[in-house]
């Protein structure tokens, strides 16, 4: 291998090529690789800083070292290796492990006919049309061309035509991995029919001591009169030696009188930039984005999101809370875009920040870019500290400051949670942002 | 036995001396009235006995039960039985009101050294004490004080210091904003609560609250002094006279 020197960039583009290369010979078992896809990368390469979308989220220091793909079979799991990662709820399981789909540890509850899960390979060749819609809705930058180019793995689930899930889905993004530095690239299709309904839940789980770089792609689609809830749960543990990067694409089409309800809480991860970017292209459809984050010691959480109001009589409703501790970064950026022929769109957006140290940073940009005339749309963003006047009220009932601190950050931040349905759902949720909160 | 001692107590906030000598004993079993002037440190006073951080101590003692209540954080003077009933509640959003209590009704016990509350005594004993102040259950269970009325908040002060069965008592401008018939269920609550081995001091600004909370004594702060001592009988003077009377007895 020759020595390479030059700029990350230049760097990363050419490590990717070896990558690319090793991953041709392999081709077979991979659902696709496409040159062309690779090409574009490789003309584009990563966003960086310079780019307004990835202004205040520097990748650079991720993209240094050297990543590997990982081999199919190099780790070995059994469902105890699982335990803490499952919920307490019955459920569809289906576990990625480095990227690759497991099928010793995933689950499809039989009494549930309703929901049909199957490799994205053996959909690829069905559903063109409509991935091609999807990616039309994400940015076209480097981190979509590079998962476009190959991925690993993938999943689509399809809830059928006018049936209601029995059981929610839940996916799980594992990674382990003691020896190299991983590069992963999943791509997961998740169509719900006509007048179908389904709850989904995606994790985001790292126990390598080796760094992951990972690079996702969701696409979301509700056909007609479809209910779709959606969580994200990044829980990405980064020790000193093992930084956990993930890049977050999902995009979501929402067609006439469906609904998204869609969660992503953004707990652990050294470097996790997403972007979510809806669709409402049926009339009267509804889209409701909730998002918590909690950065802290050096970690960085990005989220990108994107309410695109392209007919008219949709309902958008968008709520963001973070709290930031110690050296740790946040981003918000969202943009509200009501096109010319999107009259009567209701549209609001919220982003709340609790800074806990003097060093904590926040960057919050609402956009709203506005084309029609007839609309009702709102945005705000507020950063600050905890309430004093609250924490001395608690204080003076007799309760500790430790333990008015947190009182104070879980209902701060289960505010985010306070509308999910089912009780053990959301208990289950709260453990979670309990646990990161401590 | 002397539940609070005061001692020429000097208090600055913002480094403007607010409290200028103030000396009070209070005995078990006794109801206090401070009244006074816009102004003349009654809140003041009612914030430094809680543990507010914002005030500057300059010069004499605070003692609780014969020790330093001023060396204590806010949340161990309220473990060891002092209560202020606040003259503006705080709206919690995503803290319930039932939630809340259970948290510092424990965190209570466990500075006592007592095991948590077992879950079912702790709603008994609630519902037991709603009935003191005519409360709605359904306040319990919403965020502490959001969206309450004025006089819902009072009650709900009211209903905590029931809950937590304080030694020592404070209501500061608790009758302000409330109509008769919630300053009468208030009211009710406090002579409820009162016994032997508590003491109440009750901040307030009119004479009305204390035809329904009748105090043994009345003291008149004005300046950051009491100016005057006595008993029920002071407050109707100052009902009659006003707040005027008091200042040209200050000046004399």
């Amino acid at each position: 291998m020759s020595i390479i020197t030059g700029s990350t960039q230049q760097l990363f583009i050419e490590q990717m090529n070896l990558l690319f290369h090793e991953i041709k010979l392999n081709k077979d078992q991979l659902p696709y690789i496409s040159e062309e896809a690779f090409e574009r990368f490789c003309q584009s390469g990563f966003p960086t800083v310079r780019n307004e979308e990835w202004k205040y989220t520097n990748t650079e220091p991720f993209l240094k070292r050297s990543y590997s793909i990982p081999d199919r079979d190099n780790v070995q799991l059994n469902n105890d290796d699982l335990s803490g990662l499952l919920t307490t709820f019955q459920c569809h399981r289906v576990v990625f492990l480095n990227g690759y789909f497991q099928s010793q540890l995933s689950v499809i509850l039989e009494d549930d006919s309703s929901v049909e899960i199957t490799a994205i390979k053996d959909c690829l060749s069905l559903y063109t049309d409509m991935i091609k819609t999807a990616d039309e809705i994400l940015p076209k930058d480097g981190w979509k061309y590079l998962n476009d180019a190959f991925i690993l793995d993938g999943t689509c689930i399809r809830i059928k035509k006018n049936n209601v899930a029995k059981y929610p889905v839940h996916i799980i993004h594992l990674t382990d991995q003691n020896e190299q530095a991983l590069f992963i690239q999943n791509k997961n299709l998740i169509i719900v029919e006509q007048g179908a309904q389904a709850t989904c839940i995606e994790s985001f789980y790292s126990t390598a001591l080796k760094p992951v770089l990972s690079n996702h792609i969701l696409h979301l689609n509700i056909a007609d009169d479809g209910h779709l809830t959606w969580f994200k749960l990044q829980q990405l543990q980064d020790r000193a030696d093992g930084q956990q990067t993930l890049i977050n694409y999902t995009s979501a089409s929402l067609h006439k009188q469906s609904r998204l309800n869609i969660y992503t809480l953004a707990l652990n991860g050294s470097l996790i930039r997403n972007n979510l970017h809806i669709k409402l292209c049926g009339a009267n459809s509804e889209a409701r984005l909730n998002g918590f984050y909690a950065p802290s010691d050096k970690q960085l959480i990005d989220n990108h999101t994107l309410v695109d109001h392209a007919v008219p009589n949709c309902y958008s409703n968008e709520l963001y809370k973070g709290i930031i501790n110690d050296n740790a970064k946040a981003v918000f950026n969202g943009k509200i875009l009501v096109r010319k022929d999107a009259q009567k769109t209701n549209a609001f957006q919220s982003n709340k920040n609790i800074l806990l140290s003097d060093n904590a940073i926040v960057y919050t940009k609402p956009q709203l870019e506005i084309f029609a005339d007839d609309v009702k749309c709102s945005h705000g963003a507020t950063s600050g500290q905890l309430d004093d006047e609250s924490l001395f009220y608690l204080q003076a009932r007799g309760i500790s400051k430790r333990e008015a601190y947190k009182m104070l950050m879980l209902a701060f931040a289960e505010d985010i949670t306070a509308d999910i349905q089912s009780d053990e759902l959301r208990n289950w949720l709260n453990r979670c942002i309990e646990e990161k909160i401590q | 036995m002397n539940i609070l001692e005061i001692k020429n107590l000097h208090a600055k906030v913002e480094g403007k001396e607010i409290l200028k000598g103030l000396s009070l004993t209070v005995k078990a079993g006794e109801v206090h009235a401070i009244m006074g002037p816009n102004g003349s440190g009654k809140s003041t006073l009612a914030s430094i006995l809680a543990g507010r951080s914002d005030y500057e101590i300059t010069d004499g003692s605070v003692l609780y039960k014969g020790s330093d209540l001023l060396a204590l954080a806010p949340e161990e003077r309220a473990q060891q039985g002092v209560f202020l009933a606040f003259q503006y509640p705080v709206e919690i959003p995503g803290i319930s009101t039932t939630n809340f209590l259970k948290t510092a009704v424990n965190e209570i016990r466990k500075a006592k050294g007592l095991e948590p509350m077992e879950a079912k005594n702790f709603l008994s004993m609630m519902k037991e004490k709603m009935k003191i102040v005519e409360m709605d259950s359904k306040l319990t269970s919403r965020s502490l004080n959001e969206g309450f009325s004025g006089g819902e908040k009072k009650r709900n002060e009211i209903f905590q210091m029931a809950m937590l069965e304080p030694s020592l008592a404070i209501l500061d401008e608790t009758d302000s904003g409330l109509d008769i018939d919630a300053l009468r269920i208030v009211a009710n609550g406090v002579n409820q609560l009162k016994n032997a081995d508590n003491a109440f001091i009750v901040i307030t600004h009119y004479q009305r609250l204390l035809d329904y909370i009748v105090p043994d004594y009345v003291h008149v702060l004005s300046n950051g002094r009491i100016v005057k001592s006595g008993t029920k009988a002071l407050a109707l003077e100052l009902e009659a006279k006003g707040y005027d009377w008091i200042k040209d007895l200050e000046t004399a």
